[in-house]
């Protein structure tokens, strides 16, 4: 009876352990493997669904000192496949026998692992880690930004997925990343602009080019392109101080493209209109200083003449009679005078005087003594162009049309006035932006030629020529703004380095290819806007 | 003995060997379930590679010479 009771007992206890196993314990067994971790990020596409970036598995190799038979061999035979391996180094990593694991290189090309492997080697294994993918290389490096060494976002678009939206840990196996991150960028736009810029580097022997693309009424971002560009997949280029981003993590004086604000300030506040005459052919003075036109044209000037013949002159008398105390007010409305941010990071700190003296409130009127990042300059545009609110830039699709428009900076009457007159800056002779023009796009803009701080003050040949435009000016829609910093003067813009002769034709060019790309219809037969 | 602990002990040894035969069916298909996850990990591995390679491919700066090119009906760009 005893023994039926202890078999029986037994039995009960069996039951009660197979009963009390999970089967996690025995698949933890098969696919758990030690070490550090990985992380595994969403896919990044183009407002088109078009692949930006995404993870691949690659093979990391590590070694485990106590296992490796002969130093001198292993060595010698794996310097003989991975050339660029500090041999010193790695003789003095592997003759630490109390460490089991060091890594030796991460993120091997499926060719060299198997090298490596074929090298039998005993100590040296590998293990499978994701690495980030940019498959279209440099178009698009600045807005992407990188990740570091364990797959998480160091810079740029990929930080902001660190931050907002989470990456989570993994050891190898490839899991589930969530949905993909959509940008607004348009790859067809953002490559139509790279190639634009680039050839007018070469056109005007330029040091180098930016531009982008928004849509004046959402604040998204169709294309951002700074060169010289950069690989996101070498994040040593994103530090190299001479391919900083120069549409957001550079400030710079921007010139004539300010008369925009400084003649929207002037008709918003009702003290001028088009038609106003502003006697402009006498110099400005200010301190020491005396600010005249380049080209004057010897007889007083409308509003409307001031901003077609770009005169330095009638935009200072502009600012002058606004007071300083409404121009920073209207700077501060702009957003001009605070630091921004988009997904990409934070945009270069505006430089912007701390007290507007009479010398100051001149120069700023025609876009000198005040640096701002090209993006924001961009974004207050916008705000001019579309109606009149303010529109925030972002590199997501769909973000900002949530909130609805922005605050009211200026009239919808005010609005139109300068849409008017910057297409008629483009479609009369005249105008400054002339070479923008593309038949029946309708494209509106201002030109901008700053001369760049030096030694001993700016410097005459070396200059940023800048075109912001904007189409259909019937109802604007998109925004391009090009720069292109210390051009030349080449044969392609007769000897000058003048934005009317080199960024104008240039935006012209963009705005060619992008219109089509963007859905907007040519119209042949559109009347002259009139003022 | 009596037939009731005879019963009960061959009741509790079919018990037994049932439950030692679901143990093992249980280990085979876990085993089977981690072979598939394993397949399943290789083809979303080769599938994240196609996806690069296939955007690196239909990248516009390769396929724009390609699509202006006057033969490219005779050409395929890209699956």
């Amino acid at each position: 009876m005893l023994g039926m009771a202890v078999l029986f007992a037994g039995i009960a206890g069996q039951l009660a352990r197979l009963a009390g196993s999970g089967s996690d314990a025995i698949v933890a067994s098969i696919t758990e493997q030690p070490g550090t971790r990985s992380y595994v990020r969403p896919d990044i596409l183009d407002r088109g669904g078009r692949l930006l970036a995404t993870d691949i598995e690659m093979p990391s190799l590590y070694a485990d000192p106590s296992l490796v038979q002969s130093l001198d061999d292993t060595t010698e035979r794996l310097g003989s496949v991975l050339h660029d391996l500090d041999q010193g180094e790695l003789r003095r990593l592997l003759s630490d026998r109390n460490r089991r694991f060091i890594w030796l290189r991460r993120g091997l090309s499926p060719r060299l692992a198997q090298q490596v492997h074929n090298l039998g080697l005993p100590g040296l294994e590998f293990r499978t880690e994701l690495r980030r993918a940019y498959p279209l290389e440099r178009l698009a490096g600045h807005v992407l930004g990188s990740v570091n060494v364990d797959n998480k976002g160091a810079s740029g678009i990929e930080r902001t997925i660190d931050e907002t939206i989470g990456v989570e840990p993994t050891l190898g196996a490839p899991t589930s990343a969530g949905l993909p991150v959509r940008l607004s960028l348009d790859l067809g736009v953002q490559h139509a602009l790279k190639d634009e810029l680039e050839a007018a580097m070469a056109r005007y022997d330029s040091k180098g080019a930016a531009g982008l693309v928004m849509d004046v009424r959402t604040g998204e971002m169709l294309a951002s392109v700074s060169l010289p560009g950069v690989d996101p997949a070498r994040p040593s280029e994103l530090l190299d101080p001479n391919k900083t981003d120069k549409i957001q993590g550079g400030t710079y004086e921007l010139g004539s493209v300010f008369k925009i604000l400084t003649v929207a300030m002037a008709l918003d506040s009702g003290k001028a209109k088009p038609d106003t005459v502003l006697d402009v052919t006498k110099p400005l003075s200010a301190g020491r200083f005396t600010i005249k036109d380049l080209h004057s044209s010897g007889r007083p000037l409308t509003v409307s003449e001031v901003f077609l013949h770009s005169s330095n002159v009638g935009s200072g008398m502009l600012a002058l009679a606004e007071g300083a105390d409404k121009q920073r007010e209207f700077l501060d409305k702009l957003g001009l005078t605070r630091q921004l941010r988009t997904e990409a990071g934070p945009i270069a700190a505006p430089q912007v005087p701390a007290r507007l003296g009479r010398a100051e409130q001149i120069t700023i009127a025609y876009g000198h003594g005040i640096a701002v990042a090209p993006l924001q300059f961009a974004a207050a545009t916008a705000a001019i162009i579309n109606g009149g609110t303010m529109v925030t830039p972002t590199y997501f699709r769909n973000r900002t049309n949530a909130n609805g428009p922005g605050p009211r900076v200026i009239s919808e009457e005010t609005s139109r006035s300068l849409s008017v007159l910057l297409r008629r800056n483009v479609a009369e002779k005249q105008g400054t932006g002339t070479r923008a023009d593309v038949p029946g796009f309708r494209v509106g803009g201002k030109t901008g030629t700053a001369e760049m701080p030096g030694r001993g003050g700016y410097q005459e040949k070396s200059v940023v020529s800048s075109f912001l435009a904007a189409f259909p000016m019937d109802a604007p829609k998109y925004l391009v703004f090009v720069l292109i910093f210390e051009p030349k003067g080449t044969d392609a813009s007769a000897g000058e380095v003048l934005a009317g002769r080199n960024a104008a034709p240039t935006a012209g060019l963009v705005i060619g290819r992008i219109a089509p790309l963007l859905g907007v219809r040519p119209v042949h037969d559109v009347a002259q806007l009139d003022d | 003995m009596h037939p009731l602990t005879v019963s009960a002990a061959f009741l509790a040894i079919s018990s037994a060997f049932l439950l030692y035969g679901l143990s093992y069916d249980t280990r085979q298909l876990e085993a089977r379930v981690a072979a598939q996850e394993r397949l399943a990990d290789e083809a979303r591995s080769d599938i994240s590679v196609l996806k690069a390679e296939r955007a690196h491919l239909a990248r516009p700066d390769r396929i724009e010479p390609l699509a202006r090119h006057p033969y490219r009906r005779h050409c395929p760009i890209v699956g």
